[in-house]
Formats: structure tokens, sequence, C-alpha cells
């Protein structure tokens, strides 16, 4: 059975840049326009894999979502989800004036792709978080 | 009148009268001592058939009482004494004793017949110098009552007469003479006192004078120093909370009141709030800003652009608030109006708790400080406006340059795919254009960063944690990062890192990037065989970079405009077609931020050597880490 890749980013050309590439590889690509319909789509379809803008909305919207899967509260609706990799998708640190860094409590991510997106590291990326 | 002059004064005019008496006391020693040569000279030598004992005793006497005179100025100095009563009476004391000393030298010398009587005269200049002149006519007085009483009873035979021998005998005894001389000798004494009273009368006019203008000159000299003080803060700080506490607390304390309070008008002109106070309780502040239309005096101020003086808080009209401030303790008011730009924006107000306190020298004076508030408020306010363009224009190009790069992303990341082959084969023209794409959204995405890294640097808070940086270190790092190129390129590569503390306070990535590209730059433009070299050393507690190359070199007429944003040299364009134009921009800033400095020496064709200066960050300096 195919892994589940769920991207949630709110430029549909890069959406669709990631989405073939990782099609090609043999994954079952998923995706969300916003952080909201993200969620929603982390509880449908269950994914092995998220892939998340930082910036959409707003500044913070990818931290935030992270934030949320990662640290949920003790009855949250997202404590099945707590585990599944996620990849945030980035530009270069000095877009924003947030700053990332290992810390688990700060960002709690597993790893960084940055745009402009090379399609080999995406794809050594998500191979490394899924263990293949 | 002497004595009003010299109480009313601590220094000068008491320390004179000190000198003085002690010159007084000086001057008997030498005159004690001529009347003992003198008895002595008169009776041996000349053989003048006088009393010499009783003279004797008298000069004997003078020196004595002298002594002691000597001796109690002495415990009054050692006491500090300042009472100026206290020195004008032993005056008195000494001008008596040496009266009573002068009737006896008179009498055992001739009485009216005796020569001496001449020495009443400067007898009686001293008395003027040291005393008031309604003493010294006392004085003159009795000087003339004492000869004329000792004439009589010489005259009348009640006390003998010592007779000089070398005069006319029975010269005591004649009526003319005795008549005569007594009138001469009181007219000659009375206006030898008024003469010398009525100079030093205008001296001591004078003294006074001096006297006041020296204060005034303190006084003034005091207000100078502290306007001065105001304005070194105003031009040193932009704070202007900081500069008007100083206000307010400097013109308490110079105008010696009780208070002091600056405020300053809303934007709508409304209300006039209060934004610094001193000596004014929290209660009376907590009252909050005063609406301009409910107070007479400040809208009238306000409105005159004049200074407004309160004599009596309670019996003037124009303060709605007079409860509050005699609650407050105050009684008298000045305020005069913070004018910016010609326009009054505000007040500075002192308060006083003495009714009647103010006057025209202290409302310019607190005029004077109102206009250095003011330049204070306009200096804030201008810096306030800047720093909030400053801002909006770093937003506006830090969103700018995020919504270009998002979509070259886009488009980099779909060309990379296609490029990659992950949709599909291309044919070979396919793959050229792809390429070629590439490049060009490469240089793009380049210019884009680029861009909003020079937008940030200008930019504080994006600048990031200022913390110790081992310049040294970071600087080996950055040229090894280059070593691979340049031994590709076959330049003979030197890094020369001098083994001491380079150490400063700054931002480690603004700095990495600066020397990265000054060492990329070196490498790029000096082609194969050619060599580059990288320095870094201590001098004269600076840091000392050095990045020199044999490369290409800048153009005399590009060396001006180097460092300015988008300009690149033509030659450097020949070698290299895509660059932003921006680095050495961006190196600039660093260097600049960091409190130093970046000059480039370069000769066309021969190389160039950019050497940059840093302050080596200030003591303590941790060795080892250099």
């Amino acid at each position: 059975m195919p892994k589940k890749i769920l991207i949630i980013d709110d430029d549909p050309d890069l959406t669709e840049v990631m989405r073939l590439t990782l099609e090609g590889k043999g994954y079952e690509v998923y995706s969300a326009a916003s952080g909201t319909e993200g969620l929603g789509k982390v509880k449908e379809v269950h994914p092995d894999l998220i892939i998340l803008d930082v910036m959409m909305d707003y500044t913070t919207e990818g931290f935030q979502i992270s934030l949320q899967l990662r640290n949920p509260a003790e009855d949250s609706e997202y404590q099945p989800y707590r585990d599944i990799p996620i990849l945030i998708l980035t530009a270069l640190h000095t877009t924003t004036p947030l700053r990332f860094g290992p810390d688990e409590d700060y960002l709690p991510v597993d790893d960084f792709v940055e745009k402009p997106l090379e399609p080999g590291a995406l794809v050594a990326k998500v191979e490394k978080l899924l263990k293949v | 009148m002497e004595q009003r002059l010299v109480a009313f004064s601590k220094t000068p005019v008491e320390e004179e009268l000190v000198g003085r008496v002690a010159w007084q006391i000086q001057l008997r020693w030498f005159a004690a001592a001529g009347v003992l040569v003198a008895a002595w000279f008169a009776t041996s030598l000349l053989d003048i058939p006088l009393p010499s004992g009783s003279l004797y005793a008298v000069g004997l006497a003078i020196l004595l009482y002298n002594a002691a005179f000597w001796f109690y100025l002495r415990q009054l100095k050692r006491q500090s004494a300042s009472e100026a009563t206290v020195f004008d009476r032993f005056a008195k004391v000494q001008t008596g004793l040496d009266w009573l000393a002068m009737i006896l030298l008179v009498h055992f010398s001739g009485g009216i017949e005796s020569p001496l009587l001449f020495y009443f005269f400067f007898h009686l200049i001293i008395a003027s110098i040291l005393l008031s002149p309604r003493a010294c006519y006392v004085f003159a007085t009795l000087a003339a009552l004492a000869v004329a009483g000792l004439a009589l009873l010489e005259h009348s035979g009640l006390i003998p007469h010592v007779p000089l021998g070398f005069v006319g005998p029975g010269l005591y005894r004649d009526g003319l003479y005795i008549a005569g001389v007594l009138f001469f000798f009181s007219t000659a004494l009375f206006i030898a006192v008024y003469l010398a009273t009525s100079v030093t009368i205008n001296l001591r006019r004078k003294d006074k004078a001096l006297l006041d203008l020296q204060r005034q000159l303190a006084s003034a000299y005091q207000r100078i120093q502290t306007l001065y003080d105001i304005t070194r803060t105003v031009t040193s700080t932009l704070n202007l909370e900081e500069v008007l506490s100083l206000v307010a607390k400097l013109a308490t304390d110079e105008m010696e009141v009780k208070a002091c309070s600056v405020g300053l008008l809303s934007d709508d002109g409304r209300m006039l709030e209060t934004v610094s106070a001193y000596g004014l309780s929290d209660g009376f502040l907590a009252s909050g800003p005063v609406e301009i239309k409910a107070n007479t005096l400040t809208r009238q101020t306000l409105a005159a652009g004049q200074p407004a003086i309160v004599s009596d808080v309670a019996a003037d009209p124009r303060l709605e608030e007079a409860p509050q401030l005699q609650a407050e303790g105050i009684r008298s008011v000045l305020c005069v109006p913070l004018e910016i730009r010609g326009k009054a924006e505000g007040l500075i107000c002192v308060y006083d708790s003495a009714p009647g306190r103010f006057g025209e020298r202290d409302a310019d004076f607190l005029s004077a400080l109102a206009s250095e508030a003011a330049t204070a408020v306009i200096n804030a306010r201008a810096y306030h406006a800047l720093e909030m363009a400053d801002r909006a224009k770093s937003d506006f190009v830090r969103m700018v340059t995020h919504e270009l790069r998002s979509p070259l992303a886009a488009v980099q990341s779909m060309l990379k795919l296609m490029d990659q082959g992950y949709v599909g084969p291309l044919s070979d023209q396919q793959q050229d254009l792809i390429q070629r794409s590439q490049r060009r959204i490469q240089f793009l995405l380049a210019l884009v960063r680029d861009l909003l890294e020079l937008a940030a640097g200008k930019m504080e808070q994006i600048k990031g944690e200022k913390k110790e940086v081992a310049l040294g270190e970071l600087i080996r790092k950055a040229a090894e990062m280059m070593q691979a190129t340049a031994t590709e390129k076959g330049l003979d590569y030197q890094v020369d890192i001098r083994d001491e503390p380079l150490v400063l306070v700054g931002v480690e990535e603004g700095l990495e990037r600066a020397f990265t590209n000054l060492i990329n730059n070196a490498v790029k433009y000096t082609p194969p065989g050619g060599s580059v070299a990288v320095r870094a050393w201590q001098e004269d507690g600076s840091i000392r970079v050095e990045v020199s190359d044999t490369g290409i070199g800048i153009p005399a007429e590009a060396l001006p405009r180097l460092f300015s944003e988008f300009y690149r040299a033509k030659n450097a364009k020949a070698i290299e077609m895509e660059g932003t134009g921006l680095g050495l921009a961006i190196v600039k800033d660093v260097i600049e931020q960091h409190g130093g400095e970046i000059t480039v020496q370069s000769v066309e064709g021969e190389g160039s050597t950019f050497s940059v200066k840093l302050p080596q960050r200030p003591s303590q300096a941790v060795p080892g880490t250099g």
C-alpha cells in the first residue's frame, strides 16, 4: 500500500510541483490550500507525512498548525496524529523575522525544505522521514 | 549704614573689615614703639623736661592693650567669627583706647601747646576707614571736647601743666591762644572727618555695587550653566521624557521654587497633558489632563504666547483649579508657553509656596528653558516620524520581496521538475531553453534575496542578536569555504589570521556574510595563476582585516560608486553577467553598523585591496578566542 502524504500549502503551483514529484515516486498525495482545510484532511486521510508551508494566510499559520498537531491538549481530537512526521516548507530564514532552530519546543517539526524546491532534495527528505 | 552692608554679606566686605582691624593692630605696634623712642629722644637727647616716666608708661600701656587686641583677634579668627557687629564693636573699642592714650600723651607733652595734637588727624583717618561716618563724628567731637577740657583744666591749674621748655612760658594760660588752637583744631578735625568719610562712603557704595554685580553674575552664570546642561541633554538624547524631566528638575532647583511641570497639548489641541513634573504630589498629578476650554490661565497663556504670572493663587480669577493648587501649598505660579515653530504647543509652569514670588527675570529664564524644551520636542517628534517612515519602508520592502519571491520560487521549482525529468523526457533544445530560463530566474532570486537582506540590515529588529563574535574564527571559516574554488583556479591563496583575540560584539550572520562576500569577490575576480590574501590582525585597539588580490582591479571611475546599491563595474560584468550589484553595499552596511569602516585601494588590471577596520570589543577581551 502506498504511503500517504498531505501537502498543506496555499501556492497551487508549488503544490503541483510537489504532487508531480512525489506521485512520480509512487506516493499517494493529498493537498489542502489552507490550514483549516489541512487539519480537516489530517483527520480524513490520516497521512503518513505532512508537508507544511510556513507562511500562508498569515506569517505564523504553519507554525501554529504544527504546534496543534505536535503538542495537542490532553482531550484534543488531534491526539491520534501527534506522531505524524512534519516537513516544513520555507523560504530563506530572512523572509520572516521568525527564526528556526532544532529546538523541539520552539518549532516541533522534523525537517525543512527550502524554496525554490529541488525535487531530488524533497524526495530524499521525504524518504528519510518515512524511513523508506 | 556700614553695619547693614556688612551684615548683608558674608564674604568680601566682612573679610575686608577683619583685614582692616588687623592692619590697625599692626600699625599700633609701630605707634607704641614710636612713642617710646620719641619719649627717649625728647627727654634724653633734646633734654626737653618732659615726664619721661609717664610717657614710657603710656607707650607700654599701648603695647599692652595692643597685645590684648592681637590675641583677641586671633581668637576671633580661630572661631571663624562671622558676626560683623563683633568686629565693628572691636574697632570702636580700639579707637576709644587710642583716644585715651592720645589725650594722655598730649597732656604729658605740653597740653594745648603739644605738637602731638596733629596726630589726631591720622587717627581720624584710620577711624573713617574702620568705622561708620557717624562714629567718626562722635570721635572727632570727643577729641575736640577732650582737648578743650584738658586745656581748661591746665589753664585753671586743676591739673598740672607740663611745660615744653622751648615755647614761650605761659602760653597755655593765654585765653586767646587756647581759643585759637581749639577753634582751628576742632574745625580741622570736622573737615578732615567730612573729607575722609565722604571718600570712604563712596568707596563703600562701590564695594556694595560690586558685590551686587558679583552676585548677579554668579546667578547669571548658574542659569547659563543650567541652560547649557539642558542644551547638552537636548542634543545628546532623543528621549523626550528624559529631557523634559531634566528641564523640570533644573527649573525647580535653579529658580529655588517648590515645583515645576511641563505640559503638552494633545493632538486635537483640546487638552493639556502633564508629561513631566518635579516637586508635585502624586495626588495632584493624578487629576489628569486639563481641558483648555475650562482653564482660563492656560487658555490665555497659550493664546497670547506670553508668560503669565500669578502672584496670589487665592485671589486670581484666572485659576479655576485654585483649590487644588492651594491644597498643594502653592501660592504663586509662573507659566510660559512652549513654542514649537511659532505656535504655543505646551506650557512650562513653576510653582512656589510664597505669594508674589515671580518677576520678569524669572519669566525670562523660564522662557529660555522653554525654548530648549521646545527643541527637544521638535527633535523627538522628527525622530519618531523618521523611525516610523523607516519602519514602513522596510516593512514594504519585506512584503514586496516576499511577493516577488513566491512566484519566482514556484517557477524555478517547476523548471527544475522538468529539467530533472520528473515529467517525461525533453529534447535537447527544450532542455537548453529550460536551463537558460533557470539561470535567469536564479539571478532574479539572488537579486530579491540581496534586496531583502539590505532592507533587513537597515531594519534593526531583524538584524539578529548581538553577541560576542570571534572574528578571527569567522573569517578563517569564510576563507576555508573558498579554498576549493581558489585551488581549482590555481590561485596562490594565503590566509593569515593572527593568533590574538579578535573579538567584537556584533551580529554573527551579518559579519559572516560580509566577509564571505569580500573573499568570494577576490577569488571570483582574480584570473587563474593570480593570488588572493586574507589577513586579520589587531592594531591600536582595532581589528583590521585585509582582503587583497591580483585580480582585474577596479576602474578609477568606478571607485567612488563601488559601494552603492545596484552598482557594478564594467569589467566585473564582463566576468560574471549575473551579479546583483548589492554585495558590496551589504558589506559596507554591515561594517558600518558595527561601528567600523571599509576602504578600498585598487588599480585596474593589477588588483584590489579591501581594508576593514572594526572596533575591538571594549576591555576584558577573552583570550584564546581569536
